[in-house]
């Protein structure tokens, strides 16, 4: 029982150096060069809304930034115009950049993926692509029963629809048997999917286990956003 | 780094991976470090310095050092501070052991560096009983300037075993996975670096997950799982080619690699037939044998030293824990029952031990268990402590913890009471694993 003292004292806190997709000025926080960044963007006038993380889960806010995936998918223009004011963008957002008339400033489309109709409608199900999950556990809870059979009629009548089930953890428990946890609660997303009529072909699974945290830090509102079930078209 | 960012950056976007520069790929970030816990009980022994024979200034390495920091890391000993030593002895046959005798060392490590016309150097040292005068060990090692610290190590593990028995394990390696975020995202890197930490090796880069390590028996070669391209497969790589193969990507899981002892087969954890099982690839046939058959989880295999059966986690009881069953598959034993998480098990090199990540009242720990007894003692304090890996001597088990909020990692003697941290100044480690005893 003798073990070494290790120091925890950071435990509670958030990470040194941890930086997944989310850029800090999502948490609130502006720095004077992602401002400058963002100043442009609201001269625009498009609709640039700042979120900050609400401490409960919610489906909506996860949407389109995702880890190192954010660059193909930031469906948040203010992400859109951080990451080609910090340069670290591929070129899909860049191609869609254009000049707006009369001033110096560089807008982006928000950038879309081809997926279903109502995706930016925040009233309709479709809009929720992320579905939470209890510790340990790959059980689909009733509250998000809605949001997957909106998903699977999509899928069942869109013949040329194509849905990435993406299975993730928090990061307790050891990272393999993350690894199999997270698949399972794809796997239990896609039974209940085909049960709804989605087809077999037009669902791919993918399990990251516990390595790719929407969320940094610990405590059980940080890892009660982790465990997920992220839907990708 | 600034530096180099934007080459960085280029080369990035267009494979979604590349292959580190093989064996030159050196990286600067070096693992630094800590020993933390009490010396009680450790001998005192001194290690003098090795003077450059018949050399202009210092010696290219100071291999003394090396030595020194070797032995102290295991607890057992306690060298003596360079400052309260006498006059270092002009060789090993000059040496006067009352002066030794005055500081109540047990032990005097003195040795002496011969650069030979070839440009090779001689290393010549003895080890002596302070007390009896007697010389515990005296040899030469001839090494090439780059392998210096390399044989420095050699002598610690010789000095080490004269004086406990245990052969060393200051020669061995250890793998490991760092990541680091930066504007254009994560990187990851799969490395190799000499037991102490020194010289580090990348020996994969990816934007995406690298997981698992594991040394092939002989410790010429890694597998380990990787996301590139945004899926699960397993590759082995031969470390001093860097040539790689992927021998295992079928759809869905591919993970948790575990070589046989004897090398022949890889047990692995694939879902294509539906949920996470435990597999036996045959690596000269490729045949592949499904061992477990059951809805819950199945993975993280690990052989038993002498290939007879195979240590699993199983998610089929509930709560995850560890179970056994035979390497050719067949009805598992449940081997834990102590506690709601019990899983990652690993076997000590005498196959009488296994240590295992436990939770107790929510903290994430590395425990050691008695496969007799079934007697099981907690060796870490952490609460996310991960990654359980045995030195090849089986004296000390390295894993992932987290400091200040950081991933670093941790070695811990097996009877708990000396421990070290490994930590990079940037970046999280984590994934350690312990290579076999080099041969």
């Amino acid at each position: 029982m003798n073990a070494f003292p290790l120091s925890h004292a950071g435990l509670a806190q958030a990470r040194d150096g941890y930086r997944p997709g989310w850029p800090d000025t999502l948490y609130g926080t502006l720095t004077s060069a992602s401002a400058l960044a963002l100043a442009p963007a609201l001269a625009t006038g498009r609709g640039v809304a700042l979120r900050t993380p609400s401490p409960q889960p919610s489906p909506a806010r996860g949407e389109g930034v995702k880890g190192s995936a954010a660059c193909a998918a930031g469906s948040l223009l203010l992400l859109a115009a951080l990451l080609l004011a910090l340069g670290g963008c591929a070129s899909p957002v860049k191609q869609e950049a254009a000049k707006a008339p009369g001033s110096a400033a560089t807008t982006i489309p928000l950038a879309t993926r081809p997926g279903p109709p109502g995706l930016s409608d925040p009233n309709s199900p479709l809009s929720k692509r992320i579905i939470y999950f209890d510790y340990d556990s790959s059980t689909i809870k009733p509250e998000y029963v809605e949001i997957l059979r909106a998903h699977a009629r999509y899928v069942a009548t869109t013949p040329k629809a194509k849905l990435m089930l993406e299975g993730h953890t928090d990061e307790r428990g050891t990272r393999e048997y993350n690894l199999a946890l997270a698949e399972d609660r794809a796997n239990a997303v896609r039974r209940f999917m085909r049960a709804e009529g989605a087809g077999e072909a037009q669902l791919g699974l993918l399990s990251f286990g516990e390595e790719k945290p929407t969320q940094p830090g610990q405590g059980e509102t940080v890892w009660a956003l982790n465990r997920r079930v992220e839907l990708v078209y | 780094m600034t530096v180099t960012r934007g080459r960085f950056v280029r080369r990035m976007l267009l494979p979604l991976l590349f292959l580190a520069l093989g064996a030159s790929g050196v990286t600067r970030a070096e693992l630094t470090i800590e020993i933390v816990g009490g010396q009680e009980g450790a001998q005192p022994i001194a290690v003098a310095p090795f003077a450059l024979e018949g050399g202009v200034g210092p010696a290219p390495e100071d291999l003394a050092q090396v030595i020194a920091t070797d032995l102290a890391r295991t607890g057992r000993f306690k060298p003596l501070p360079r400052q309260d030593m006498p006059p270092t002895p002009p060789s090993v046959e000059g040496v006067e052991l009352r002066d030794w005798r005055v500081l109540a060392m047990n032990n005097l490590v003195a040795g002496q560096i011969k650069r030979r016309p070839d440009g090779y150097y001689e290393v010549h040292f003895a080890l002596f009983d302070v007390y009896s005068g007697e010389q515990l060990a005296n040899m030469s090692l001839p090494s090439s300037a780059a392998d210096l610290r390399h044989t420095a190590h050699r002598i610690a593990d010789i000095v080490y075993e004269r004086l406990t028995g245990l052969p060393g394990a200051f020669t061995s390696r250890l793998a490991y996975v760092t990541s680091e975020w930066g504007v254009d995202g994560q990187r990851v890197t799969l490395r190799v670096a000499d037991a102490d930490g020194h010289n580090p090796q990348t020996i994969v880069a990816s934007k995406e997950p690298l997981l698992s390590p594991a040394w092939s028996p002989d410790g010429r070669r890694l597998a380990y799982v990787s996301f590139e391209n945004r899926q699960t497969a397993v590759f082995i790589q031969e470390l001093t080619t860097g040539r790689r193969e992927r021998v295992a990507s079928f759809p869905g899981l591919n993970s948790a690699p575990a070589w046989s002892p004897d090398g022949r087969q890889l047990a692995l954890t694939l879902s294509k037939d539906g949920n996470p099982e435990i597999y036996a690839l045959d690596l000269g046939s490729r045949a592949l044998r499904r061992l477990t058959d059951h809805p819950g989880i199945d993975t993280e295999p690990a052989w038993s030293p002498d290939g007879s059966e195979i240590y699993f986690t199983s998610g089929r009881g509930g709560d995850p824990q560890i179970y056994r069953m035979p390497a050719q598959g067949g009805e598992a034993t449940r081997v834990t029952f102590t506690g709601d998480y019990n899983g990652r098990p690993s076997l000590s090199p005498d196959g009488r031990s296994l240590v295992m990540v436990t939770r107790v009242n929510g903290q994430f720990r590395i425990a050691l268990m008695d496969l007799a007894s079934h007697g099981t003692r907690l060796l870490s304090r952490g609460g996310l402590d991960e990654s359980p890996s045995f030195a090849p001597n089986g004296s000390m088990v390295i894993y992932a913890t987290q400091s200040n909020g950081r991933g670093v990692l941790a070695v811990v003697s097996t009877d708990g009471k000396v421990g070290q941290r490994l930590s990079q100044d940037a970046g999280e480690v984590r994934e350690p694993a312990w290579s076999p005893p080099p041969r």
